[in-house]
C-alpha cells in the first residue's frame, strides 16, 4: 500500500467513526465536537486529493461557520426529554434502512470501477488548482455562479422573516 | 483563451432578470414603512409576473422558437442554459401559476395577519428559480435553481410564524427537502463520476454509451437511480410522499396552491429534461422504475385521500396521486419504441401540467374563500351548503372537482385522456388500466365535497363575498377548465409545438 | 506531498502542545475529590437550575448571516487568483454577485436584523 493509500484509510476511518459517534452522543455539544473531528479528516482527505481549495472552504464554512451555528441551535433547543420510547422505534427501524441502503451501496461499488480520474486532474496540476476553479467558476459555470448569488439572497431574506421577534 | 460570455445571452435570459429586478423591488419596498405604499406590493406582484410574461412571448415570438426544432441556437452560458419552446411552456405555467397564487393570497394573508412584503418577493424569486430550472442543461443550473426555488419554499411554508402547524411544516418540509438535495447532489457525482461531465447534452449524446460499458454501468446507473429519487422527492411520488400531507395542510394555503402546482410542475421538467436528454439511451430501464412510483403513488394516493377530513390534506393526497397520472406520460415516453409515441406521451406531459395548475390553484382558491375571521374553513364539512352562501363559487368548486376526477367535458378529462392514451400508445396498457381504476375510486372524495355543497344545510347562514383578486382567479380557473374541456385543440397544439423543441433527444 | 510538511509539523506541535498542557494540569494540580468540587458555584446555595441556559435567537440569526456572507467569501478566493485573466467581464461577474448580496445586506440593515435590540 503506498503512503497517501495509507493517510486515506487512516483520514477515512476517522471519519466514519466520528460520524457514528455524531450519532451516539448523549449530549449534543459532544456531538458537535465530533462532527468538527469528521469535517477536519474530510478535509484531510480533500487535501490527499489534491483539491486544496474545497479543503479550504471545508474547514472555512463547515468546520468553522456551519459549527458554530450548529452550536447556537444546540443552545437555543432544550435537548433534554426527546428521545421517547417512539422516537426509539423509529431509530431502530431507519437504522436497519439505512444500514440496508449502505449494504446496497457498497455492492454496488464493488461491482463496478470508475476511471481513474476523469479528463481534468493533469488541468489542475499545472499552475495550481485554484487558477482552475477560478477559470471554470467564472468562464463556464458563470450563469450557475450568479443564480448562486440570489440563493444566498433567498436564505438570508428566510433567516431574517424566520428568526426576527417582531413583525 | 476566449471568453464564454457574450453580450447575446443576457437577450436568452431576459425574462429571468426582469423578474429578479422586480423581485428586488418589491424587496425593497418590504423595507418601507409607509403603508399607502405597501399595499400596492400584491398588484405590483402580478404586473411584473404579466411583463415577464409578455417579454418571455416576445423572446419567442422574436427567435422564432415556436418553429425551431433544434434550439442550438438559443443555447447560451456553454450549455448551461437552454432557451426552447419546451421551457418556454413551462415558464408560462410557473407565471401563471405565480399570479393567479398571487391573486388569492392578499385576502388570506390579512386574516392570518401576516400581511408583508417579503411574501410575493419571495414568490418571485420561487419563480426566479423555476424558470432557471425549465431552461437548464446541466446539472449544476439544474442544483441551483432547484434550491433556489426550494428554499424559497421552505421559507413560505412557514410563513405563518405564529402557527404551529406552519412551523412544523416548514421544518419537515424542510429536513426532507435537504435530504433529498444530498440524495440529488450524490447521484450527481456518481453519474459525474462515470461520464466526466455535468452537462446533460453531452451526457446523452455520447458519454452515457460509454458509462454504459460493462464496468462503470453498476455506478452509473446507482446514479441514475439516486436523481430520480431525489425528483421524486420533489414532484411527491410514493414512497418519497411523506412530506406531502404535512407540509400542504400547515402551509399557508395560497402557498399549498403554489407549491401544488408550480413546485411540481418545475420537479417535472427537470425530470423531463434530465430523463429525455441525458439518460435518453436508458429509456426502457427508468420507465420501469418510474412504472413502480406512478403505481404507487395512484394508489396510495387516493385511497389515503378517501380517509381525509381536511380538504388540505385530501387535496395533497389528491396531488400525490396526480403525480403518478403525469409519470405515465414520462413513462411512455421512455418505453414506447417509435419518435411519434414518444413525443405523444410527453405531449400528455406538458398538457396535463397546465390543466392540472388551474384546476388545482381554483380547487385551493375556495378553500381559502371559506377562511374567515375565526374559522378556518378547510374541513370538509365546512363546505356544506355552499351552493346556497355563494351559488357561483359553488358552481365553479362543482367544475374543478369534476374535473379533478376525469370527468368528460372538464379540461381535467382532456389531460387524462391524453395521459392514458399515451400508456396505451406507447403497450403499457395496463399503466393505463391502473390509473382508469384509480380515477374511478377518487370520483368518490372528489364528489364528497359536491354533495356536501348542494345537499347538505349550511352550518350558518350568510352569503360568503370574495375579493376582487379571488373573484378573478377563481373566474379564470374556472373559464379555462370549462373552455378548454370542450375545445382542447389550441393548448393541443401549444403542447404538440413545445415538445417538438425536445425532439433531437427522443428520436 | 513536500509542501505539506510544514503544516504537518504545526499541527504534531499544536497536538502536543495541548497534550502537554493537559499532562501538566492533571500532574500539578490538586485533583477534584468530592461531587461539591465538581458542582457549579451558586455562593454556597444549591445550583436551583440547570447552568445550560437558553439562548435567544439572535445568535442564531447571526451565525447565519455570517455563514451566508462567509460562503461569499469563500467565492471571492478563486477569484483573486485569475481576476487579471478574466479581465473586465470578470469584474463585472463579481460585481453583479456582490451586488445582489449588497441588496441582502442593506435589507437586513434596513430590516433592523443588525441591531440587538
Amino acid at each position: 500500500m503506498s503512503a497517501s493509500a495509507v493517510i486515506f484509510y487512516v483520514l477515512a476511518s476517522i471519519a466514519v467513526l466520528s460520524a457514528a459517534m455524531v450519532i451516539w452522543s448523549r449530549y449534543p455539544v459532544h456531538s458537535a465536537l465530533y462532527l468538527v473531528t469528521t469535517f477536519l479528516s474530510v478535509a484531510g482527505i480533500y487535501v490527499l486529493f489534491e483539491a486544496e481549495f474545497v479543503a479550504a472552504v471545508q474547514v472555512l464554512v463547515y468546520a468553522g461557520g456551519i459549527m458554530v451555528l450548529f452550536l447556537f441551535v444546540i443552545l437555543l433547543v432544550n435537548l433534554k426529554d426527546t428521545l421517547g420510547p417512539r422516537v426509539r422505534l423509529h431509530a431502530t427501524f431507519s437504522s436497519l434502512i439505512g444500514t440496508a441502503v449502505v449494504g446496497l451501496i457498497l455492492y454496488v461499488y464493488s461491482q463496478g470501477r470508475v476511471p481513474g480520474s476523469p479528463g481534468a486532474a493533469p488541468m489542475l496540476r499545472e499552475g495550481g488548482n485554484l487558477q482552475a476553479i477560478g477559470t471554470s467558476l467564472y468562464r463556464e459555470y458563470l450563469l450557475p455562479f450568479e443564480i448562486a448569488s440570489v440563493l444566498l439572497l433567498v436564505a438570508m431574506i428566510g433567516t431574517i422573516i424566520l428568526a426576527r421577534q417582531k413583525t | 483563451m476566449n471568453t464564454l460570455f457574450e453580450p447575446n445571452y443576457l437577450r436568452l435570459i431576459s425574462p429571468e432578470l426582469i423578474l429578479t429586478f422586480c423581485a428586488f423591488l418589491l424587496l425593497g419596498l418590504a423595507t418601507v414603512k409607509d403603508r399607502e405604499s405597501k399595499a400596492w406590493t400584491p398588484a405590483l406582484a402580478v404586473l411584473s409576473c404579466l411583463v415577464t410574461l409578455m417579454v418571455l412571448l416576445a423572446l419567442t415570438r422574436h427567435l422564432g422558437l415556436e418553429t425551431l426544432r433544434v434550439p442550438d441556437l438559443t443555447i447560451g452560458f456553454n450549455g448551461m442554459f437552454i432557451l426552447d419552446a419546451f421551457s418556454v411552456f413551462f415558464k408560462m405555467i410557473f407565471l401563471i401559476a405565480a399570479i393567479l397564487t398571487i391573486l388569492i393570497s392578499d385576502r388570506y394573508l390579512e386574516l392570518e395577519r401576516a400581511q408583508a412584503g417579503e411574501y410575493y418577493a419571495l414568490i418571485l424569486f420561487a419563480v426566479v428559480g423555476m424558470m432557471f430550472m425549465a431552461s437548464a442543461g446541466d446539472f449544476i443550473t439544474i442544483f441551483v435553481s432547484l434550491e433556489t426555488m426550494a428554499l424559497s419554499f421552505y421559507v413560505l411554508v412557514g410563513f405563518l410564524k405564529a402557527n404551529r402547524k406552519s412551523n412544523e411544516a416548514a421544518l419537515k418540509y424542510f429536513l426532507l427537502g435537504s435530504f433529498s438535495t444530498g440524495i440529488f447532489l450524490y447521484g450527481v457525482s456518481l453519474v459525474y463520476a462515470t461520464t466526466a461531465t455535468t452537462n446533460l447534452g453531452l451526457i446523452g449524446a455520447s458519454r452515457s454509451l460509454e458509462a454504459l460499458q460493462p464496468d462503470r454501468a453498476p455506478i452509473f446507473l446507482l446514479g441514475v437511480i439516486l436523481v430520480t429519487v431525489a425528483l421524486g422527492f420533489k414532484i411527491a411520488a410514493v414512497p418519497f410522499h411523506m412530506w406531502v400531507p404535512d407540509a400542504y395542510e400547515g402551509a399557508p394555503t395560497p402557498v399549498t396552491a403554489f407549491l401544488s402546482t408550480g413546485s411540481k410542475a418545475a420537479a417535472f421538467v427537470v425530470l423531463v429534461r434530465v430523463f429525455t436528454m441525458g439518460f435518453a439511451r436508458l429509456g426502457d430501464r427508468w420507465a420501469m422504475l418510474l412504472a413502480i412510483l406512478a403505481v404507487a403513488s395512484m394508489t396510495l394516493g387516493n385511497v389515503a385521500a378517501i380517509l381525509q377530513d381536511n380538504v388540505k390534506r385530501m387535496l395533497a393526497y389528491s396531488s400525490i396521486a396526480h403525480a403518478g397520472y403525469v409519470l405515465l406520460g414520462l413513462i411512455a415516453a421512455g418505453a414506447a419504441h417509435d419518435v411519434p409515441s414518444r413525443e405523444f406521451g410527453l405531449e400528455a406531459v406538458l398538457l396535463y401540467l397546465l390543466i392540472y395548475t388551474f384546476v388545482n390553484i381554483g380547487a385551493f382558491a375556495l378553500v381559502i374563500l371559506l377562511r374567515r375571521e375565526q374559522i378556518v374553513g378547510d374541513r370538509v364539512v365546512d363546505f356544506a351548503g355552499l351552493s346556497r352562501r355563494a351559488p357561483w363559487a359553488a358552481f365553479a368548486m362543482l367544475f374543478l372537482m369534476l374535473s379533478l376526477a376525469g370527468i368528460p367535458a372538464t379540461a381535467g378529462f382532456v389531460g387524462k385522456w391524453y395521459l392514458f392514451g399515451a400508456a396505451v400508445r406507447a403497450h403499457v396498457t395496463w399503466l393505463a388500466v391502473v390509473a382508469v381504476l384509480n380515477s374511478a375510486v377518487s370520483l368518490y372524495y372528489y364528489l364528497r365535497i359536491v354533495v356536501m355543497m348542494y345537499v347538505r344545510e349550511p352550518a350558518e347562514a350568510g352569503r360568503i363575498v370574495p375579493s376582487l383578486g379571488q373573484r378573478v382567479a377563481i373566474a379564470a380557473c374556472l373559464g379555462f377548465t370549462v373552455i378548454f374541456g370542450i375545445y382542447p385543440q389550441p393548448i393541443l397544439a401549444l403542447a404538440e409545438r413545445s415538445v417538438l423543441a425536445l425532439a433531437p433527444w427522443t428520436s | 506531498m513536500i509542501d505539506y510538511i510544514p503544516i504537518g509539523l504545526q499541527m504534531l506541535a499544536a497536538a502536543a502542545l495541548a497534550a502537554g498542557l493537559m499532562g501538566l494540569s492533571t500532574l500539578l494540580g490538586r485533583p477534584a475529590r468530592s461531587r461539591t468540587d465538581l458542582s457549579p458555584y451558586e455562593c454556597g446555595v444549591d445550583p436551583f437550575e440547570p447552568a445550560g441556559k437558553r439562548y435567544t435567537v439572535r445568535f442564531y440569526m447571526v451565525a447565519m448571516l455570517f455563514i451566508l456572507f462567509d460562503i461569499e467569501a469563500a467565492f471571492l478566493y478563486p477569484w483573486a487568483t485569475v481576476f487579471r485573466d478574466l479581465g473586465l467581464p470578470g469584474f463585472l461577474e463579481m460585481a453583479v454577485f456582490i451586488g445582489v448580496l449588497l441588496i441582502g445586506f442593506v435589507y437586513c440593515w434596513r430590516r433592523g436584523a443588525l441591531d440587538w435590540d
